[in-house]
Formats: C-alpha cells, sequence, structure tokens
C-alpha cells in the first residue's frame, strides 16, 4: 500500500513539475466559464447574473465541480467514482452497480450531507442518507461539492441546512438558429451481464418555450467473482443473488419569454429500481434471497423573476413519494417470507427573495415549509410526520478584494403522529460566515475562510424503528472552520495551466446518533457520540500542451483525515479513527488528448481502516488501490452528427478490496459505450 | 473403522455418564470400580458481531492453569468458525456448535480442535439456521429456526430424525425421555409455547404453553422444566416460569433474564439485568425447598454488563461472562471478558474472552477408576 501510495505521490510530483515548466501558464478551464455553474441552470433573470454567477476559485468555502467535459476527460465511470476522485469524500461502496452508496464528507458522516437534485433537495426522511447508486452520469452536467455555504446566497432555505452539500445538476436545453432540437443516445455495455441504453430529446417548443425528454434503463447480473479469505483458506467465489434493474424517466420544461425578467421550469422524474440483494459475505452461506424495490416519483417546479428595484424573488415547491419494498425468503420466516415496506411522502415550498441595493451588497431571506409522512410496517405503527419550517436570512458584501458572506438558519422541526407519542421537537439557529480574499491585479491566488455551524435532526428511523428508536433524542451538531488557498497560473490559455488548492480544516460533530445496546436483543438509539475532526486537503489540475496534436491533463488529489472518536475519554478506544474513515485518500488522473485516440488513466487508492470505532485487528481493512483506464473517440459524422466510442477497464490490476466489510467490490471490468449526438 | 466405532462409543458412554449424572458427584459401578466426575475447563461461546462482520470464536478456559486461550478453532483449522454460532455442548470426545448466520453446525475433536465435520444446511430441504444443541444417549439433538428439531447420530454425524416444532425454537433441554424446545416466535409476534418431544417416537407430544417469548429451557434434578420467558422487551418483563402438571400450567419463579441450574444441588443461579434498572440482580434458588414460597438468595457476584451465566456439573463453579463497558455503554463489537466464582461467591478468576460471549459450557469427563 505504501508503496503504491509513494509511486502515486512520485507520480505526481513528476508530471506536476512537468506541467509547471514546460506550460506558458496560462489559464483557462472549463471551470471557470462564467455559466457553468449549477446555479446559472435557471438563472436568467438580469438582477441575478451578478448576484449569483460564481465559480470554484472565486467560492469562499471549499468546491469542487466536475464538469460532463471532465467526467469525460478523467476517465470517470460513475458518479461514486467522480466522488472518490475528490477530496474529503468517503464514499460507502456495497459493490457493484446496485450496491447502496452514500457519500460523508470530512468525515461528519452521510446524514450531514445534502443531495441537491435540479436546484431542489432529495430527501429520505427514513434513514437521512441517499443512496447515490440511482444517480446515473448521464443525467448530469455538473456536479459539485460544497462544504458550507457558498457565495451564493440567493437559495431555499433548506439547500443550506447541511454540513456539505453535493449538487447534481443538468444545464438547460440551449438550440441554436439552425436547430431547434437535440437528439442524442446512447447504448452501454460491459462484465457482468451490464446493459443500459438511453435517449435525451431536447426541443424548442415556442420562442419561450422548451423541453426536455430523457430515459434509461440499466440491468446487470452482477455476478461478479471475488476472492475470499477465510483465515488460511482462500477460495474463489461469487456474489449470487446480485442482479439489477433500474429505470429512469425525466420530463423538464423550460418557460423563458424573451426579454422577460422571469421563467419558470418544472420536472416530473419517475425512478425504479428491482434488484436482488447478495448481503454481506457469510463464511460457508454464500445463500441470499433478499429482494429490494425501490420507487420514486416527484414533481418540482422553480419559478424566478426579478424587478427593476434590485429585488429577485424565486419559488420552489416539490411533491415527491417513495417507496422501498424489502422483501425475503427463507424457512427461518414464519410463512417462509418477510416483506418490509417504507412509504415517504413529502411536500416542500421554498420563497427566497434577494435584494440587492448596492453593486457590492445583497440581502437574501428565504422560508422554506416541508411536511414530511412515512408508513412502515418496521417502524412503530405510530405513522409518523414533520414539520420542517426553514429560514433563512444571508448578507453578501463583495468588492475587488474581497466576497464576504453571513447566513443565519432558524430552523424549527415539529414531530407529529397519527397515534402515540412523537419524538421531541427542535429548533435551533445556525450560523455561518465565509470570505474569500482576492486581488484584482494579482489574480493567481485566493484565500478563503469559512466557519459553519450546522446540525442533523435525527431521521424517523433513529426516532422510531422497531427497538431501536428513541424519542427523545437531540439533533447532531457539526462544526466546522475551514481555511484555504487556491494557486493559479495567471495566465489564461485552456491548453496550458496548472491550478492548486489547498484547505485546511478543524471541526466536531456532537450529540452523535448511535446505536447502544439496551439489553441482550435491544438496542437503542442515543446521543452519545462526539468526533473531533481535522484534515487537509489538496487537489492540483495540470494542462500542457506538448505538441499541437499532444495535450496532457492531469487532475490529482490527495486527502488527510483525523477523525477521532472522542466519546469516552476512559475507553481503550479513545480517539480512534472513527469507522470507515481512511487517514489517507490518494487520486489522480493523467489524460493525453490527441486527434486519433484520447487516453485516461486513472486511479484511487485508500489507506487502511476499521469497520468499527474501535481500531481493532478484527475489524481492520486492508489498504486498497485501484487502477482504470479509459479510451475515446469522437466521430464527426455528416448532417452534425458526432459518435462517440468509449472503452473503460475498470480495476485494471484486478485487486480484490472491500469498502465496506464483507461486501467485496468487483475484479476487473470493462465497459464499452456508444453515444450518439445529432 | 471398527476401533474408531469403539472409541466413540467409549466416549458417548462417559458423556452420557455426565449428562446423566444427577445426584452427585461420584457413583459407584459394580465393585471396586468408581467412576469420578471431573471438569478441566470450561468453554465460552463468543458469537461476535455480525453487524461489524466479526466472525464467532472458542475460548478455552483451563482449570488447571486458570488461563484463557481464544481463537484455537481457526488457529487449528485455518478457517473461521463461522458468523453467529449461539450454542455449543462438549459431548464425548467432541464439541458441538451450533452456528446460526453460518447455516453450520461444526463437530469438533477436543483432543486438537480440528474441526471433525461441518455440517453445512445452506442446501437442506427442511432444515435452516441451528440455533442450539444438546447431547442426550448417543445422540446430539439441534434446534432450528426453521422451526425444527433435528437428532444428530453421534457416531455417523449424520442427521437420521427431524421433527416439526414451533415458530424459532430456542435453548432446549432434556428430562426423562424427552426433549422440551421453546418456540420464541417472530419479532413482535412472540410465540408463548414449548414442543415435548418424546426421544423414543422422535414426535411432539405436547405443545405446552407457558409466558411470552420462551428462549431458554432448563431442567432441575426432579425432570421438572424451568423456561426463561423474555417478554416482549417493553412491559412485559422477563421472568423464570417452572412448567407444573404435566405442562398444563406454569408458575412464575423469579424476573430474570438469563439462569442455569445446577442439577446435584438442584439450585437455580439467575441475573436479572433488565433495561433500566439501578443494579442488576444476582441470586440463587434452592429448588428442593417447598415450591410455594420461592425463597431468592442474594450473591454477591458481578460483572458489568452480563451476557451468560453458566454453572459447573460437578464443582458448582459459577461463570459470569460479560461485555465490555465503554462509556456506560456494553460494547457489542470489543472483546468481553468472564469472571469465575466458587459456590458461595469467591472469586476464582476473571479472564479475557472474545467479541460477544453469549454461551458458557464445561468440559466435563467420567473417570475411571479400580480401587
Amino acid at each position: 500500500m505504501l508503496r503504491t501510495m509513494w509511486a502515486l505521490a512520485v507520480c505526481w510530483i513528476g508530471v506536476s513539475v512537468h506541467a509547471l515548466g514546460a506550460t506558458m501558464l496560462r489559464m483557462h478551464h472549463e471551470e471557470y466559464t462564467a455559466d457553468s455553474t449549477q446555479r446559472s441552470t435557471h438563472t436568467l433573470g438580469i438582477v441575478e447574473v451578478s448576484a449569483q454567477r460564481s465559480n470554484t476559485v472565486n467560492n469562499t468555502v471549499a468546491t469542487q465541480h466536475i464538469t460532463r467535459e471532465s467526467i469525460k476527460k478523467q476517465g470517470i465511470t460513475d458518479l461514486a467514482d467522480a466522488l472518490r476522485r475528490m477530496t474529503g469524500t468517503t464514499v460507502k461502496d456495497y459493490g457493484g452497480a446496485g450496491g447502496m452508496k452514500t457519500l460523508s464528507v470530512r468525515s461528519m458522516g452521510a446524514t450531514h450531507t445534502a443531495v441537491i437534485y435540479d436546484g431542489i433537495a432529495v430527501t429520505n426522511c427514513e434513514s437521512g442518507q441517499i443512496d447515490l447508486s440511482r444517480f446515473s452520469l448521464d443525467q448530469i452536467d455538473q456536479l459539485s461539492l460544497t462544504v458550507g455555504d457558498d457565495s451564493n446566497i440567493f437559495l431555499p432555505a433548506r439547500n443550506i441546512a447541511s454540513a456539505a452539500t453535493l449538487h447534481l445538476s443538468s444545464r438547460a436545453p440551449q438550440f441554436n438558429e439552425q436547430k431547434s432540437y437535440n437528439l442524442s443516445g446512447r447504448v452501454q455495455t460491459g462484465s457482468f451481464g451490464m446493459m443500459s441504453p438511453s435517449f435525451r430529446y431536447e426541443k424548442a417548443l415556442s420562442p419561450s418555450w422548451s423541453m426536455r425528454a430523457q430515459g434509461e434503463y440499466l440491468r446487470a447480473d452482477n455476478q461478479y467473482d471475488f476472492t475470499l479469505k477465510n483465515v488460511d483458506l482462500v477460495t474463489k467465489e461469487k456474489r449470487y443473488n446480485n442482479e439489477l434493474h433500474a429505470g429512469r424517466g425525466e420530463l423538464d420544461f423550460y418557460y423563458q419569454p424573451l426579454h422577460s425578467r422571469s421563467s419558470l421550469s418544472g420536472k416530473v422524474y419517475y425512478y425504479e429500481t428491482d434488484k436482488e440483494l447478495p448481503g454481506p459475505v457469510v463464511y460457508y452461506n454464500p445463500i441470499s434471497h433478499e429482494q429490494q424495490r425501490f420507487r420514486n416519483t416527484f414533481q418540482q417546479l422553480s419559478y424566478r423573476t426579478s424587478w427593476p428595484c434590485h429585488l429577485a424573488l424565486q419559488i420552489n415547491a416539490k411533491a415527491n413519494w417513495s417507496e422501498n419494498l424489502y422483501h425475503d425468503e427463507g424457512k427461518q420466516y414464519k410463512n417462509e417470507e418477510k416483506n418490509d415496506y417504507y412509504r415517504q411522502q413529502d411536500y416542500y415550498t421554498s420563497v427566497a427573495l434577494l435584494y440587492s441595493p448596492l453593486e457590492q451588497l445583497s440581502f437574501s431571506t428565504a422560508t422554506d415549509y416541508a411536511y414530511t409522512t412515512l408508513r412502515s410496517n418496521a417502524i412503530e405503527a405510530v405513522a409518523p410526520m414533520r414539520h420542517t419550517i426553514l429560514s433563512s436570512l444571508a448578507a453578501k458584501y463583495q468588492t475587488e478584494w474581497i466576497t464576504a458572506t453571513s447566513t443565519l438558519l432558524y430552523s424549527n422541526y415539529i414531530n407529529d403522529t397519527r397515534k402515540g407519542t412523537a419524538s421531541q421537537n427542535a429548533h435551533r439557529l445556525s450560523p455561518s460566515v465565509s470570505m474569500v480574499l482576492h486581488h484584482p491585479q494579482m489574480s493567481w491566488w485566493r484565500i478563503r475562510v469559512s466557519y459553519k455551524d450546522i446540525f442533523r435532526m435525527p431521521t424517523f428511523a433513529d426516532n422510531y424503528y422497531t427497538w431501536l428508536g428513541s424519542r427523545d433524542l437531540k439533533p447532531e451538531k457539526a462544526q466546522q472552520i475551514n481555511l484555504g488557498v487556491s494557486v493559479l497560473s495567471p495566465t489564461k490559455n485552456q491548453q496550458n495551466h496548472v491550478e492548486l488548492h489547498v484547505d485546511a480544516y478543524t471541526g466536531h460533530v456532537k450529540d452523535k446518533i448511535v446505536a447502544m445496546p439496551k439489553s441482550l436483543f435491544h438496542w437503542n438509539m442515543v446521543n452519545v457520540g462526539k468526533v473531533q475532526l481535522y484534515g487537509v486537503e489538496t487537489r492540483i489540475n495540470t494542462a500542457t500542451s506538448l505538441h499541437q496534436n499532444l495535450q496532457i491533463e492531469t487532475n490529482w488529489s490527495y486527502s488527510y483525515q483525523y477523525a477521532v472518536n472522542m466519546t469516552e475519554p476512559d475507553s481503550r478506544y479513545y480517539k480512534d479513527q472513527i469507522a470507515y474513515t481512511p487517514r489517507h485518500n490518494v487520486a489522480g488522473s493523467v489524460t493525453m488528448l490527441t486527434p486519433w485516440l484520447n487516453i485516461s488513466v486513472h486511479g484511487t487508492a485508500m489507506s487502511k481502516r476499521y469497520s468499527t470505532n474501535e481500531n481493532m485487528e478484527d475489524t481492520r481493512i486492508e489498504p486498497h488501490h485501484e487502477f482504470g483506464i479509459s479510451a475515446w473517440q469522437i466521430f464527426r459524422l455528416k448532417n452534425r452528427t458526432t459518435l462517440e466510442l468509449r472503452g473503460d477497464i475498470t480495476n485494471l490490476t484486478d485487486e480484490q478490496y472491500e469498502i465496506v466489510r464483507s461486501y467485496p467490490m468487483p475484479g476487473q471490468a470493462w465497459k464499452l459505450s456508444l453515444y450518439i449526438n445529432y | 473403522m471398527k476401533t474408531w466405532k469403539l472409541c466413540a462409543y467409549l466416549c458417548t458412554t462417559a458423556a452420557i455418564f455426565t449428562a446423566c449424572d444427577e445426584s452427585e458427584e461420584t457413583s459407584s459401578w459394580g465393585q471396586g470400580i468408581k467412576w469420578t466426575t471431573e471438569t478441566s475447563g470450561a468453554l465460552i461461546l463468543n458469537a461476535g458481531n455480525e453487524y461489524s462482520g466479526i466472525d464467532g470464536e472458542i475460548s478455552i478456559f483451563d482449570y488447571a492453569t486458570l488461563s484463557c486461550v481464544t481463537g484455537a478453532f481457526s488457529a487449528q483449522n485455518g478457517r473461521s468458525l463461522g458468523l453467529t454460532p449461539n450454542g455449543a455442548i462438549v459431548y464425548g470426545s467432541k464439541i458441538y456448535t451450533a452456528i446460526t448466520s453460518s447455516n453450520t453446525i461444526e463437530i469438533i475433536n477436543r483432543a486438537d480442535m480440528k474441526s471433525a465435520k461441518q455440517l453445512s444446511f445452506t442446501n437442506h430441504t427442511t432444515l435452516t439456521m441451528p440455533r442450539d444443541v444438546v447431547g442426550h444417549d448417543g445422540y446430539v439433538y439441534a434446534s432450528f429456526y426453521s422451526g425444527h428439531v433435528a437428532r444428530i447420530d453421534t457416531t455417523t454425524f449424520a442427521i437420521d430424525k427431524i421433527v416439526e416444532v414451533g415458530v424459532h425454537p430456542e435453548r432446549m433441554t432434556i428430562a426423562g425421555n424427552y426433549i422440551y424446545a421453546p418456540n420464541s416466535g417472530e419479532v413482535l409476534n412472540y410465540d408463548k409455547t414449548v414442543s415435548k418431544i418424546n426421544l423414543s417416537t422422535f414426535k411432539v407430544e405436547k405443545t405446552i404453553e407457558v409466558a411470552l417469548n420462551p428462549t431458554v429451557l432448563k431442567s432441575d434434578a426432579n425432570g421438572r422444566v424451568y423456561a426463561l420467558c423474555m417478554g416482549n422487551y417493553n412491559d412485559i418483563p422477563s421472568a423464570i416460569y417452572r412448567i407444573e402438571n404435566d405442562g398444563e400450567s406454569y408458575t412464575k419463579v423469579a424476573e430474570a433474564t438469563m439462569f442455569d441450574i445446577h442439577k446435584s444441588s438442584n439450585t437455580l443461579y439467575a441475573v436479572n439485568a433488565p433495561y433500566g434498572a439501578p443494579k442488576n440482580d444476582y441470586f440463587n434458588i434452592d429448588l428442593n425447598k417447598n415450591d410455594d414460597v420461592i425463597t431468592t438468595q442474594e450473591m454477591a457476584i458481578e460483572v458489568e454488563y452480563p451476557a451468560a451465566i453458566a454453572v459447573d456439573p460437578t464443582t458448582q463453579n459459577i461463570i459470569l461472562t460479560s461485555y465490555e463497558v465503554i462509556g456506560g455503554y456494553a460494547s457489542y463489537s470489543t472483546p468481553g471478558y468472564a469472571k469465575m466464582y466458587k459456590a458461595n461467591g469467591t472469586q476464582i478468576a476473571r479472564f479475557d474472552v472474545g467479541v460477544g460471549p453469549t454461551f458458557a459450557t464445561f468440559f466435563t469427563d467420567s473417570k475411571l477408576t479400580v480401587q
């Protein structure tokens, strides 16, 4: 492991020095283009443009972006892979296309990560964690990860109610005068019986109306081989009962009248997955009959307008329904089967106002209301519901030298049940401040400082899960301070540039909600955990033009996470690294762009970690590394049609590893994709 | 093969005497021949932790050195015992372990801790998830979460008889010519029955009603059966009940969460450690005394977070196993410990065991001496 890290480090230094030496040190990157951030998706009003446009470097908090272009260039194969390439991320991956994937940022836990899909939060009131395996890269034009509140203050209050936010966004359709529609399709096939077609159709219906329809289907057997090491006994096994079927359909519309200050957009979404769950690997017992069916539909609307009096308004609304069904079969069940259901409903609305009296100064306020219910046979028969009222007040000051924001969020959670006792209500004020310093003449550096105090509410599972839930839980609090520096090559040239981002942070999580045994058979959720965090994150991106036909781009990231359990000073496990959090995380990619073929070689590596907060030999997970290679070429055909052929090999060295204990990851696999754009 | 069978026969006979030795430590059999029952050590079964992926292991405590070794099975076999072992017996020259999640019964040679046979139920047409094992008269009986009790021939290690019982049968006991299996039911749908199986016919002769959620059965010197009924972990407390009138009724003996019975002295040892209690109770009950009034005798024995209690059938030593307590809470993912006491409550030893020490039993042998 150490060898791999060294190799990566040496490689990283080598390439970086080379890039620095060889470049003309000119800067420009697609990240910096003004309309690349997700905010611009719906940003069409005149006032909003000045207020909202921001980019990675000018952001007041640590922000990372990956665009559709860089997904391709860095050889990123799926969303989990994209997140692993970022810094500060811990993706809990249960393996394979159907395996659950959740994101914890800077060791705060997955429940502190909000997922915003096209401007509005995706929620899971049952577990509080969003399974990211449902999102495919094809539906995303850009993903960005923000820790804390960034320089955009014109947002729904729910979007700033988490410690870290993952934005997944699509771009508003763009047309030109010759063409009033875009059509693209993709077919993909790969190892383990994977096959996936998808399409995207965009059409300008009138000068003001446009729409997009997209659909995707994925199937895979996922019966990958793995090596099972049982003390000294090494056997070749297969991941049985892992078949996956998933389908998604989305319909978006956009209303943007010419010369109007108002715009409206909406989305109708449906997703369904039917999958077998292989469960953890258990010695001598490879049989699992578990199945899961997840269905989700939502409709969302977003309206924006502005007035000449420096005032802008946005209204967002969403209605969400989801159902999770678990099915298991076995002779240990009374009727030889077990069925659990979880049905969640969410109604959400948000109104936000932005007032920009001066060019340097703007204020915003937002008020959100959400009503959430859960029905399940696995939680106590109380039929829980929750009213969430969030109000935010924010100010932003922006000059050539400084961008500073300050936000105050007031959260009020009111719990209720149809029958029985409801869990405790909670209300809390959460402040955050952030700023970035930049020099108008010396634009090659930025210094950013931020602070955020936030919490997460107990989920319905925490509160009501049979035997486990407790109603008197307090919210779990998180605090973080960040100090960051960005250094950029001072010129603007897409072919040759280098940039370096370093962020250091400290923080803690208090009143962490954890399951503790109450009796031999009976566990209970309690607020006892305390975690102390320190971390350093580094990213380096370079681009070098070696020849008019050869461009080399590299992306490197390194994260150091010291996240220790401070719960019990008397325990011999005091200050042990928290479960599933590696101290060191490295990722990198080297991309070679030529007119004939584009190739990207990429890798990620992780140091050892433990499946429990007690760092014992018994629960140790070995360090691992994984390399991949991607090659692609775009062919331009007649009638503006482009054809792109792409091949990926993941886990090139067929490394056997686990991210979640007893859930082996797939070995070497290939994927072939064909894209057609018309 | 013949010698092996003879050996097995001798071992089982020895074991029968161990198992049947109800009243006293020694008994005479013929002139000048003396059988002595002796305990050489204890076996602690560590269930591991399924959620954290920690496998089960056996700990062996040696009476001679008062020291304990954990991990002998994997060291000797180069493979793991499996996930969530729930019950074990030392029977003749073998140790039988029911490993629920791995769906196996591991039969281990006592002499070298090497596996003699691994019975897997993964592809079995009827049985799944073994829960407990008990031995009697040359056979080992196993309960299965599929709702069955099966008989294992200790010479061939094959299952030769299966009987259907209730839902989720747990820790069984033998009394007279019967084996009793407590049917605990399913989560939130607890059962309240005990299946009484005739060992000669291997048929359920009677289904006895007891209190809610029976999980452990034990029998006393007079062949009476006691059931630990765990209640609903809420308003119905966990308690020990005695089955009366051939199963027509049952009476509450005491509130407790775990217990064992020492047959020779006919004493019941119990721990009551319900959640929220300011302190746990450790007590014994003399079962020879009047049945109408139950008097409990407090004992000055204690561990931090009891996981199991077991009483040595010969020495009457008491083993209490415990989880490690970290910050006031039991830690289910770290190794626990055990304490051994004399019957009068004097501590003999404290030793480290594995993760989740939920069961303990003893290495008891009959020894032949010619006087």
